[in-house]
């Protein structure tokens, strides 16, 4: 169905082809999944898929892609539409219209279709996705997995045979990863549609897949079937850098003390019902819990930003009501999951002055700690950088040096890994793990029960606004709700099984 | 209270015409009210843009909105051209008060004197009218017609397909960018740096430009890979149909503008 | 992620069977740059109000800040996508929708002018334009065009009179706010072209 022959693509400007010599034949209702570290090219041979390269983005390319036998450079970016579709990372950027059956009907009428064939696509795709109770809705009311499935919806319109995914769960919670692979699989097997698929969630589209093809430095290097003895860097798991005893050592004191804390929204909604915690200083604290059970609300109340309606949280000897966020800044970092939303000066050396100008730091220690700070997040040469010009990767590591240089006692990372390859996810928790063995608490919401099983010291699991397991990770004798659990030391579960549960 | 009208949903007869009839609707109350110059036409226009806003059912917190928008208009009217009205032709207006006396030095030769005359906020409140005509025609059209609607009647309305395209793909991404504005005040507030509200504007303006404009070429390589702009001639999925009440109103709206303009014409 | 891949997304080159032979004078990402800006402009015409109630009808102040923000953001699109055409777009864009919400609809003409403007001052000065001095001039008549559509045409075709020493006065005043919200403008639309790769 799908063949690339010797196919090599430079981008414009770049030195080093993102593809190398790639030879590939996908077969009709095959399910392949590509993986590899960040910058492999994988994403880059999606683009090649369906036309958009060459079309649309400019580079030198050799060797030929045929889609159905007919080759790529031969036919038009619609033409391929109608044989591959792909879909991207983020939902949100991928929708154009207002609600979500509109926007399912976007391809077909750039296709020209007529109103009764539009009509029937759209309802067929609703049903593929199982997105027929949303067909009115407003698409800005959709969760991260309805808007990835409604985008899906939008390419099935266009009734291609293969379908493309790069990336696709990457930004979405368990719940929205779990409906999205689903929704995949159910494409694949009961309707033979050819699936081709870049993942880093390894483990959970192992048992859909068909085979695994690993990439590195723009080749494909090897190549795996699922019942396979996966090679190291796939069967992926985290080992953590210190075992958890040496960091008992600086528990004693208390760092945060969260009071039967309180809090709902102006229009009402509760959203934390009574919360007690209680954070050791130096401790690795993970908060785990789906979207919605309150886990950043309680998180913004440690920076001072939300105050509890009642109860109390305190951290060291400041109560939260009585500060304000800003004077809470040098005692709680406090780090977005997006980068982007924390950065907004034009040059990296002013992100970090500009918080420690408010700090009231003098001018002279200001400039000894902003190039501290960016020496220690391995920013040193960038002080007159454009922030915009830098790297995802490297704005994340500018946000936490705006952090850092302030020298926090406490530290929240608001899902530090989301979105992230194995590489990277192993490069940020071992720069976590540093900052936690400086003596700082750490505290990390993440939705990777497999993170914060291998690096936390203590886990929290919220659900519904309260609390509902807290305890130490090495104390084995509390029982955890199943799908809580570390899926990869688990051996009750089958990702099958969590799949199932979650999804209704 | 947000300062901006809102879709409601309901079933009306006013909620169930075609989204054109209701937009041009709002194009034609405009130019009858910039061309109606006689006070008792003003009124009788403003009442008329009443009749549908009253059809559709207001509920009670656009309610207050609405008469909120209405105070603030004709004590801005009334105010402002009992100071500066001064009218062209008949007797010396009857002055309540001197604001700045003509002998007063400087501002008095400046401006020539200020006072508050009684004809002047006459003259302003009525004109309140002819602003809150419009004000209701625009009502009627965004509370009763949800936005999506708006947009396929614009459509229908013969304007040009990328046009069409750009106002939806806007307004669609308005509560994104909303969202994304309060992370950033958040964010803001929390690195201390944002102390008032001026601030938190200058510094937030940046960020949220830039992460919109980031979204954009991932957006264009979505809309090209949808076979967007390959045809000259698209089709739509969505369709606007005229029905009875549309019949009835725009006969309606075609006596009662003919007469208005006839009347007014007619001095 | 492809985000940091130049795009040169434009369809009419690979198209050319079925659409008309002539590239298309904006490509698909000028289009959706637009659009997204015009997202902007529609929250800040409404933040604006926000921020200072309703406003321009009684005096100055209030609708001089209208002038600061959406200033900005006007010149940072019309800095971004450097086509002439780009302004008038995004004004029309903003102005039909967020001027009825807010009950306003005769303000869509002061945002028509002024994007008219500034296309025109981009079709005149070409790549002089993207420059303090190209942005100047255009933000000077910009500001002033603003004030004169809006006692001469909005409040005059609402009715109101105001008399020259009010209205003269203001011009300077609604400077002060347009020339900086040019320059910042310029200054986003050039790191903005870099995010898009370009």
């Amino acid at each position: 169905m799908i063949t690339l022959e010797n196919l090599e693509f430079t981008y414009f400007g770049a030195e080093e082809p993102s593809l190398k010599n790639i030879n590939l034949s996908v077969k009709e209702g095959e399910f392949v999944v590509l993986a590899g570290p960040s910058g492999c090219g994988k994403s880059t041979l999606c683009l090649c898929l369906n036309g958009i390269i060459p079309h649309l983005l400019k580079g030198r390319m050799e060797g030929r892609v045929l889609v159905n036998g007919r080759d790529t450079r031969d036919l038009t970016i619609p033409e391929l539409s109608r044989d591959v579709g792909l879909v991207f990372q983020n939902p949100d950027n991928q929708i154009f219209a207002l609600t979500v059956d509109e926007d399912i009907a976007f391809g077909p009428e750039n296709l020209g279709l007529p109103r009764p064939a539009m009509e029937e696509r759209v309802v067929k795709a609703l049903s593929e996705t199982r997105m027929e109770p949303f067909r009115k809705k407003f698409v800005y009311n959709l969760s991260g997995g309805q808007k990835q499935r409604t985008a899906i919806a939008g390419i099935l319109a266009m009734n291609p045979g293969v379908l493309v995914f790069d990336e696709p769960t990457a930004d979405l919670d368990p719940r929205g990863t779990s409906e999205v692979l689903e929704t995949i699989r159910r494409l694949n097997r009961d309707e033979g549609r050819t699936v081709v698929i870049v993942e880093h969630k390894i483990r959970q589209v192992l048992p859909l897949c068909d085979r695994i093809l690993w990439m590195e430095g723009g080749r494909i290097v090897s190549e795996h079937e699922p019942g396979d003895p996966l090679p190291p860097l796939l069967a992926r798991g985290y080992t953590r850098g210190d075992g958890p005893a040496d960091r008992r050592a600086a528990a004693g004191q208390t760092a945060i003390r969260i009071q039967d804390v309180s809090f709902s929204y102006q229009d009402g909604t509760e959203v934390l019902k009574g919360v007690d915690l209680t954070v050791g200083e130096g401790e690795l604290l993970a908060i785990i819990g789906e979207n919605g059970s309150g886990k950043s609300t309680l998180a913004m109340h440690l920076n001072g930003l939300l105050k509890p309606k009642r109860g109390n949280v305190v951290i060291w000897d400041k109560n939260t009501r009585d500060t304000k966020p800003g004077q809470m800044a040098s005692l709680v970092g406090y780090l977005f999951q997006n980068p982007d939303h924390q950065i907004f000066s034009e040059s990296v050396y002013n992100e970090v002055a500009i918080g420690l100008k408010h700090a009231g730091l003098s001018t002279k220690n200001r400039d000894r700690v902003v190039h501290e700070a960016l020496k220690a997040v391995d920013l040193g040469g960038y002080a007159d950088r454009d922030p915009n010009t830098l790297s995802r990767g490297e704005r994340q590591r500018l946000a936490v040096a705006t952090v850092l240089a302030l020298n926090p006692r406490v530290i929240v990372f608001d899902e530090p890994t989301t979105g992230q390859d194995a590489a990277h996810i192993l490069d940020i928790m071992r720069y976590i793990e540093d900052i936690n063995r400086q003596g700082r608490t750490v505290v990390m919401i993440t939705h990777d029960m497999d993170l914060a099983w291998s690096y936390a010291d203590r886990i929290v699991v919220m659900a519904g606004g309260r609390v509902i397991h807290d305890a130490p990770v090495s104390d084995t004798s509390v029982s955890v709700p199943e799908i809580f659990r570390c899926p990869s030391k688990s051996q009750s579960i089958s990702v099958n099984g969590v799949l199932e549960e979650v999804v209704q | 209270m947000r300062p901006i009208f809102q879709f409601v949903d309901g079933d009306t007869s006013v909620h169930r015409l075609d989204p054109r009839t209701k937009i041009l609707w709002l194009g034609i109350v405009t130019i009858l009210a910039i061309l109606i110059q006689r006070p008792d036409l003003l009124l009788a226009l403003f009442f008329l843009t009443l009749v549908p806003l009253v059809i559709s059912r207001v509920p009670m917190h656009q309610l207050r909105l609405i008469l909120f928008f209405y105070t603030f208009i004709f004590i801005g009217t009334t105010i402002s051209q009992g100071f500066f009205y001064q009218p062209l032709t008949g007797p010396p207006p009857d002055v309540l008060f001197w604001l700045i006396p003509p002998d007063t030095p400087l501002l008095g030769a400046f401006t020539g004197g200020v006072s508050f005359t009684l004809q002047g906020a006459l003259y302003g409140f009525i004109q309140g009218f002819r602003i809150l005509s419009m004000l209701n025609a625009s009502v009627t059209l965004v509370m009763t017609t949800p936005v999506n609607r708006i947009m396929a009647g614009l459509r229908e309305l013969r304007l040009p397909f990328t046009f069409m395209f750009m106002l939806t793909t806007a307004v669609r991404f308005v509560p994104t960018i909303i969202e994304e504005y309060r992370t950033i005040a958040n964010a803001l507030k929390v690195r201390g740096v944002a102390k008032n509200p001026l601030r938190l504007v200058q510094y937030s303006m940046s960020p949220l430009i830039l992460n919109s404009v980031r979204r954009c070429s991932q957006l264009a390589l979505a809309a090209e890979s949808r076979a967007f702009g390959s045809l000259a001639e698209r089709t739509y999925y969505t369709s606007v149909k005229f029905g009875t009440g549309d019949r009835v109103s725009w006969t309606c709206i075609g006596i009662s503008s003919v007469l208005l303009v006839w009347l007014s014409l007619a001095g | 992620m492809t985000s940091e891949t130049e795009i040169n997304a434009d369809p009419g080159a690979a198209e050319n069977k079925k659409t008309s032979l002539n590239k298309p004078y904006f490509s698909t990402t000028d289009i959706i740059v637009i659009s997204m800006f015009g997202a902007l402009g529609i929250v800040i015409g409404i933040l604006g109000n926000v921020l200072h109630g309703v406003s321009g009808l009684l005096f100055i102040g209030p609708f001089l800040l209208h002038t600061l923000l959406p200033g900005i953001v006007v010149f940072a699109c019309a800095a971004t996508v450097r086509k002439a055409g780009t302004a008038t777009m995004y004004s029309l864009i903003v102005s039909l929708i967020a001027m009825p919400l807010m009950g306003v609809p005769l303000f869509i003409v002061m945002y028509v002018v002024q994007g008219l403007l500034i296309d025109g001052f981009t079709l005149a000065m070409k790549d002089r334009m993207w420059s303090r001095w190209g942005i100047i001039p255009a933000a000077t008549v910009y500001g002033i065009a603003g004030i004169l559509i809006l006692y001469y045409v909005v409040l005059g075709a609402s009715g109101l009179v105001f008399p020259e020493w009010v209205i003269i006065p203001s011009i300077p005043l609604n400077l002060v706010f347009a020339i900086p919200a040019a320059l910042v403008g310029l200054q986003i639309g050039q790191r903005a072209i870099t995010t898009l790769g370009g």
